[in-house]
């Protein structure tokens, strides 16, 4: 789904920004000025409107895609988008001639080139991630996931009370520090912690025979502590504490595994679209350089 | 010791405890202070303590409390200070009368679905869900390019102050709209736009050149111009382009010229050729040279080679240059090109040919084996003739020879009685012979010993003249060679003296000599050359050297 819009009419927009590069090509290669190449000549100018005119409507898509009557034609736009916007590396790098400078012209030209990147990144993510998201949820939709996290953990806080002493304290921090989500920067790089596998080993500890917390400890891997659990809660004598200890065991797993599945889900995402946030803001800065670039070229003619 | 606690009541409002004496206790438990129902919170979770003049929260639980977002054990407590256990809050807030104030809102107050959003609003499961927004980095960074890269550099100057540090700082604020490197010659001010770009969205105007360039020659002057609207409307800067490094400035393209030069049509009243490239397609030289017509002196276009120049002079730059040497003064000496062709100050061209300096030394000007002692002056014909008529008048008067040859007078004056004057027929005598004598020597001094050496004499009833001398500084008009710059060549690569032995031959070598060397510019493997090496624009009323204004001879 994500790739066919690259292949769209038969690879109509590909073609176009094909000749669009090699006709700049033959162009500047012919072109011989009478200084270096550079944005001032016929050929200059004539690939600097290009290229201008080109990120203007490029940044379009932004407001165009939002525009609930153009729905149908948002994919020949973003087609286009894609591929008219990867020639503007050979354009727009023509109508420089390659020359760069510390100025508002050079950032321009830098501001141009780090949207097309994160464009690409854009491009290589979203005919990625969508697959690995959908065989991570297994079917479930994040906020679901969520919501039923957050009833195992009203379950599990009224059962560590019910069990009570160490157990409750013990479920009400890994409750309390569950890392779901986080910051921009969290949900792009992932989260490793896991309280949940923290509070199984005190549960653990409790089922055999109120042994010393172990707090600071390295949490056994849940798999673990699920063998261990299971042996454990044979031995307890009392048939009620064993039962709820079964479950705290039992709802402590389950959540392990959804705040695991959330966080993939919610780092993927993030990856998927980590680079519009650069992306866009880069977009508008450069509207923002494209105006000065195009003053300062004039205003001082 | 004071501290208020407000809970919410049953009914909704604020109901309010006072506890007298420290620590103030946090918890679920019903033996708290400050009881909280929801099960995130131990039964003993934290307690209030004095620390010094501040009170202090400290966690007595694992789970410890947030603070601005932030997880920990303690934290000292002041009017605004908001801790969060659980899903309940816990904030300070200022009221007279008490040490401390805390108002707490505890999550089990809440209902069911506010409750189930507060623990929803913990969790932030989006990029769209975080602090950071595309919408307020897009703002903020075209803001700052706004700021930085368009208002800094047109009003940045306002305020004085802040450009001056900046560029006390390295950072040029104008700097940053400049396209391109800065030549050399106007590096100095590239700061201050305005000195050029006097008027926004308007080019650069030649007035404004001419603030600083105001004595340049124009390419032709009005009258030309008046019937050439199209080249009077050349700027300065449709050849002297700025912004293109160091050198940027100077036309050196051949298409600066070439773009009127190449199609001379336009201009039907000039001479000058077409030319479109210095190695593919220029004029051949065409050298001005002097030639006599009915004894006038005349500058003519010639081409070369040309065996004919009118100089009025002789002269055999081969054996002069004879590499085994010359007969001088001294003995036999070899002669350089620059012992007669010194440079001039600025290593351009040559100083003049000077007689004096560097003839007379050789070619002494005796011309009377009867009086060796006696010279005729380097000086116009007339006064040459006069000396010699006067010298044998003088000789007659004094008979000054011992033995009398079969040239002497008849009578021998030496002989004379002191006090006896010349009769006559004596005296008449006497003067024949001079005037004879004189007449005869003027032939062999303007002819061929003396001044014919050098010059083209002519003898009308007995007259002699000196054809006018025409040695010129240069032949090329409208052009300049640089001598010092081809200082690594030998004169003999460009001028055959070696195998002319006239004065008549064109001793200039032609446009193929210069072609071995140079090419246009950006041409591979020759020398680069552009127009403006060799030609001047700005010549209206420039250094060009007029034919009339190198005639001429010796002092």
């Amino acid at each position: 789904m994500f790739d066919s819009y690259l292949k769209l009419e038969n690879y109509r927009y590909l073609k176009i920004a094909l000749a669009l590069c090699l006709v700049s090509l033959a162009l500047y290669a012919l072109h011989d000025p009478i200084d270096a190449p550079n944005g001032g000549t016929w050929l200059g100018y004539t690939l600097g409107v290009l290229t201008g005119g080109l990120c203007i409507w490029l940044a379009w898509l932004g407001v165009r895609k939002r525009q609930f009557h153009a729905a149908d034609n948002v994919r020949n736009w973003l087609s286009a988008h894609v591929y008219l916007g990867l020639s503007l590396l050979v354009v727009g790098s023509l109508h420089a001639g390659f020359q760069f400078a510390w100025n508002v012209h050079t950032l321009t030209y830098v501001l141009m080139v780090l949207v097309i990147a994160s464009g690409v990144y854009g491009i290589v993510a979203y005919s990625r991630y969508p697959s690995i998201i959908t065989r991570n949820r297994r079917g479930m939709e994040p906020e679901g996931l969520l919501r039923e996290i957050i009833d195992i953990d009203n379950d599990i806080l009224k059962l560590g009370d019910a069990i009570g002493g160490n157990v409750q304290e013990v479920v009400a921090r890994s409750v309390q520090q569950t890392h779901i989500g986080g910051s921009w920067l969290q949900q792009v790089r992932g989260l490793s912690q896991d309280p949940s596998a923290e509070a199984l080993g005190a549960v653990m500890d409790e089922s055999t025979a109120g042994g010393t917390p172990k707090m600071q400890g390295k949490p056994a891997s849940a798999s673990d502590t699920m063998m261990f659990m299971a042996s454990s809660v044979m031995k307890l004598d009392d048939p009620k504490r064993g039962e709820q200890l079964r479950r705290l065991t039992s709802q402590l797993a389950r959540k392990q595994d959804m705040v695991r599945r959330l966080n993939r889900d919610i780092t993927h995402r993030a990856r998927m679209r980590a680079w519009l946030y650069l992306h866009i803001p880069l977009t508008v800065a450069l509207l923002a350089a494209l105006l000065v670039h195009v003053l300062a070229v004039f205003i001082y003619w | 010791m004071r501290v208020l606690i407000i809970t919410r009541g049953d009914s909704g409002t604020d109901k309010e405890n006072t506890v007298e004496a420290l620590p103030v206790t946090v918890g679920r438990g019903s033996d708290q202070h400050v009881r909280l129902a929801d099960l995130r919170v131990a039964l003993k979770h934290a307690e209030i303590v004095q620390d010094g003049k501040s009170f202090v929260l400290k966690s007595l639980a694992l789970a410890g409390f947030t603070v601005d977002g932030l997880e920990t054990q303690s934290v000292t407590l002041s009017p605004g200070t908001r801790v969060e256990i659980g899903l309940c809050t816990l904030q300070v807030i200022k009221r007279d009368q008490f040490d401390l104030a805390l108002r707490i809102v505890d999550a089990a107050d809440a209902d069911a679905q506010s409750a189930s959003a507060m623990q929803r609003g913990k969790y932030r499961i989006s990029l769209e869900e975080s602090a950071v927004s595309q919408r307020r980095w897009a703002i903020g960074l075209s803001v700052a390019v706004l700021a930085l890269f368009l208002l800094w550099p047109l009003v940045g100057g306002q305020f004085g102050g802040i450009n001056q540090l900046a560029r006390s700082a390295g950072v040029s604020p104008e700097g940053a709209w400049v396209p391109g490197g800065p030549s050399d010659a106007h590096a100095f001010f590239m700061d201050d736009c305005g000195a050029c770009h006097t008027t926004p969205f308007v080019r650069t105007k030649d007035t404004t050149c001419g603030n600083c360039h105001g004595g340049i020659a124009d390419h032709s002057d009005e009258t030309w111009y008046a019937t050439h609207p199209e080249v009077e409307a050349l700027a300065c800067n449709d050849c002297h382009r700025e912004h293109n490094g160091a050198d940027g400035l100077i036309a050196k393209h051949a298409r600066d010229c070439v773009n009127c030069h190449n199609d001379m049509g336009d201009f039907p009243e000039s001479d000058i050729a077409t030319v479109n490239s210095f190695r593919k397609h220029h004029p051949t030289f065409s050298p001005t040279v002097p030639a006599r017509t009915d004894g006038q002196l005349v500058f003519t276009d010639v081409q070369l080679p040309f065996d004919n120049e009118q100089s009025g002079l002789h002269f055999n730059h081969a054996s002069h240059t004879d590499a085994d040497g010359i007969k001088g003064p001294d003995g036999t000496e070899v002669l350089a090109c620059v012992d007669c062709h010194a440079n001039d100050a600025g290593r351009v061209g040559h100083q003049p040919i000077n007689q004096q300096e560097h003839c007379a030394r050789c070619h002494v000007m005796t011309f009377d084996e009867g009086d060796p002692t006696a010279e005729l002056p380097h000086a116009p014909a007339h006064i040459v003739q006069k000396t010699i008529d006067e010298h044998f008048v003088r000789r007659a008067l004094e008979g000054a020879f011992e033995t009398p040859d079969r040239n002497a007078p008849r009578f021998n004056p030496l002989r004379r009685r002191p006090g006896a004057k010349l009769t006559g027929p004596q005296r008449a005598e006497a003067l024949d012979w001079a005037a004879e004598k004189a007449d005869q020597k003027a032939k062999e001094v303007f002819s061929k010993n003396v001044c014919g050496v050098c010059h083209e004499s002519t003898e009308t009833d007995g007259r002699w003249a000196v054809q006018p001398v025409a040695l010129q500084s240069t032949f090329l008009t409208g052009h300049r060679f640089d001598h010092g710059g081809h200082a690594s060549m030998d004169c003999v690569d460009c001028h055959a003296t070696d195998s002319s032995d006239s004065a008549r031959d064109l001793l200039l070598p032609g446009i193929d000599n210069c072609r071995d060397c140079h090419g246009d510019w950006r041409d591979d493997n020759v020398a680069p050359s552009a127009c403006i090496d060799c030609h001047g624009f700005h010549i209206a009323d420039g250094p060009m050297l007029t034919p009339a204004a190198h005639a001429g001879g010796n002092p």
